[in-house]
């Protein structure tokens, strides 16, 4: 990928509350148009890397270092003026819990209406807008739910509706965290599906958010999985689950449940995330990883890069992969 | 097959909303509608629906903590609704739950060991003397080692997984014969999910028990299940044992949720292309004849008249659909 496709580069990443960097020195890229996930557990960081690259790590957090390119500006030396330009015009976040999102008393149509900047959707031409961006969320009769208030519709229907708001100030990259997570199974389908789909019809790039492989796997073409802040692994989706190449995406593969799948005995990752305020040394998944040697509990292993362009931090590719 | 440890016959469960200028609107809502089931010794049937299926309610009816509004439950052959006092405390002993929510199900204010051993005083099982031993070859049982760390601590000192493990271990301090878990690992990490769920496993063969699994998740579901119920709006659409269910599904719902469910070893034989035409419709005011109508690509007119009944499609798999063929479905 040449440096004109690239939307958003991220070096060094590093995000501390207090001495705790609970965000790790990670970098990553996202292309134009491109979908990349962010996998890890509770207290992994990736929401907070998020929230970093927004501007909006909550204190007493702060960014400690690293840069953010975005379209070719450095985000951190925008300011708040600056950022909060980014956030309205060029990257749109959607989380979770929709109805925590929306306003619960502003009709839907008026809160999407307010995300370009206008007051009210009376305006026939805005109304027009806002009836073209519900419909374009899949939404079957924009008008009525653009008079609805939230606690009308139901919970897919609110992330949609946030999507949308979302979606009408045209951004080029859309992070979305966990955004299926809180949805019924049928409904989780159609959003995943949406999101995919989405990407070419609006040709947004989108990073995606989640503890689950296999919802990140239907969408993303790249994969990101993190382990205690740091970034573990990263590649292609499709060569990652071929031939995972650190321990911890190796059991995080192996304790995907699969329903078409069917499994009489699986071996669990035993132990628990690590506890971010006094990280183990060496390698953080040491305590836990099956293949751990001494060096790992020594020395923090760097990233060893493969040809199949997958890249992953761990000793046990010391030889036969190149350090970077 | 083996001896009925649960059966429930014919079971509703209505609530009664109120709505509308002082609340004056009255409107019930049948959380559970003519729901049979039967729990067998030693078997793991999996309750599977989305929000709004009632399976919950099913759940907390076999527990005895939700009374029907219509029809019965019988346990070990007796009516719970009729149980005498002795009765119902060997009931209680017999029949135990674990919750979703590890945070919400344990007294912040009890350390591991007091909650453990509120339950063996109260059913009188053994002496004082002997029930530290007791708890402390249980917790380690359940993964909580070395245990006598883990015996004063209180809820708010062990991490997700371990609160599990902690309610897991509460739930079979009596020796029961079933159990009733409510989606007990969807609020876990992918890495501590599986580790509960082996130790669900574990304990089921150890103990013996039946248990009465609620999820929504089908790939935890393939991997506990001997038998799996497909609820829709308080009614079973679909049950059978579990590779029948996953393999051939004869339900458009349950092809649906298959069709749904993310999974990366989908291939064109499971695919079940079937897509779901829009949301769940408001429980309080479900479609007539099939509820399942309304979202079903098949829908015909019959479906909005008549109320598909259960009809047996294979042994010991049913399906509540008018397309339903004994043994021709694909």
């Amino acid at each position: 990928m040449t440096a004109t496709d690239q939307l958003l580069t991220v070096e060094e990443l590093e995000i501390k509350f207090g001495s705790t960097s609970i965000v790790d020195r990670i970098s990553f890229s996202v292309g134009k148009g491109e979908a990349i996930g962010v996998v890890g557990e509770s207290g992994s960081g990736k929401s907070m890397t998020a929230l970093g690259l927004l501007g909006l790590v909550p204190p007493p957090g702060r960014l400690s270092d690293g840069r953010i390119e975005f379209q070719g500006r450095d985000l951190r030396q925008l300011g708040d003026a600056g950022l909060r330009d980014v956030r309205r015009t060029e990257i749109g976040m959607i989380f979770q819990d929709a109805s925590s999102y929306l306003n619960p008393i502003m009709t839907v149509g008026d809160q999407i209406a307010e995300a370009i900047g206008k007051r009210k959707s009376k305006d026939p031409a805005v109304r027009q807008r806002v009836i073209d961006v519900l419909r374009a969320v899949r939404i079957a009769d924009p008008e009525r739910i653009a008079r609805s208030y939230p606690y009308e519709l139901s919970g897919g229907m609110q992330q949609r509706a946030m999507i949308a708001s979302v979606l009408i100030r045209q951004p080029r990259l859309i992070i979305a965290d966990e955004p299926t997570t809180a949805l019924d199974a049928t409904v989780q389908h159609q959003i995943l599906k949406f999101l995919a789909e989405m990407r070419h019809e609006f040709d947004v790039a989108l990073i995606l958010i989640s503890h689950d492989l296999a919802v990140i796997s239907q969408v993303c073409d790249r994969v990101y999985i993190m382990y205690g802040g740091q970034l573990v692994e990263q590649g292609d989706t499709a060569s990652i689950f071929v031939d995972p190449k650190h321990p911890y995406t190796v059991a995080l593969i192996g304790s995907i449940l699969d329903p078409f799948d069917p499994k009489t005995e699986i071996v669990a990752l035993e132990g628990s995330p690590p506890d971010m305020r006094s990280p183990p040394s060496g390698c953080r998944f040491h305590p836990r990883c099956p293949h751990a040697f001494d060096l790992c509990r020594q020395e923090e292993p760097p990233e060893f890069a493969f040809a199949s362009g997958q890249s992953a931090k761990c000793w046990l590719h010391k030889e036969g992969a190149s350090a970077r | 097959m083996s001896k009925e440890t649960i059966s429930v016959e014919g079971a509703m469960v209505n609530f009664t909303t109120r709505s509308g200028f002082f609340r004056k609107s009255q409107r019930s809502v049948h959380a559970v509608n003519n729901v049979s089931l039967a729990l067998h010794e030693n078997e793991t049937v999996a309750l599977v629906g989305e929000s709004g299926s009632g399976k919950t309610t099913l759940g907390l009816s076999i527990l005895g903590l939700r009374d029907l509004t219509g029809g019965t439950i019988r346990w070990r052959s007796q009516e719970l609704a009729r149980l005498s006092e002795e009765e119902r405390r060997a009931f209680r002993r017999d029949v135990q739950v674990v919750f979703q929510d590890p945070y919400a199900s344990l007294n912040p204010k009890q350390t591991i060991s007091e909650a453990l051993r509120r339950p063996l005083r109260l059913h009188r099982v053994m002496p004082p003397g002997e029930m530290d031993a007791y708890i402390a070859k249980l917790l380690d049982k359940v993964g909580l080692r070395p245990s006598h760390v883990y015996m004063d601590r209180y809820p708010h000192e062990l991490s997700g997984g371990q609160r599990q493990r902690a309610a897991i271990a509460r739930a079979i301090v009596l020796k029961p014969r079933i159990l009733v878990a409510d989606e007990p690992v969807s609020a876990l990490d992918v890495s501590i999910r599986t580790q509960i769920l082996n130790l669900l496993k574990e304990m089921k063969a150890e103990l013996q028990l039946s248990m009465l699994f609620l999820s929504h998740d089908l790939g935890v579901v393939r991997f506990i299940a001997d038998r799996v119920a497909v609820m829709y709006l308080g009614r079973i659409v679909e049950i059978g044992p579990v590779e029948d269910i996953f393999t051939r599904p004869s339900h458009p719902y349950t092809r649906v949720l298959l069709s749904s469910a993310p999974s990366v070893k989908r291939t064109e034989q499971n695919k079940f292309a079937v897509e779901v035409i829009g949301e769940p419709p408001n429980p309080a005011n479900p479609p007539s004849g099939c509820h399942f109508r309304t979202r079903c690509p098949f829908a015909f007119d019959k479906c909005t008249t008549v109320e598909p009944p259960l009809l047996v499609v294979r042994p010991g798999h049913e399906a509540a659909c008018h397309l339903a063929e004994p043994e021709q479905h694909p």
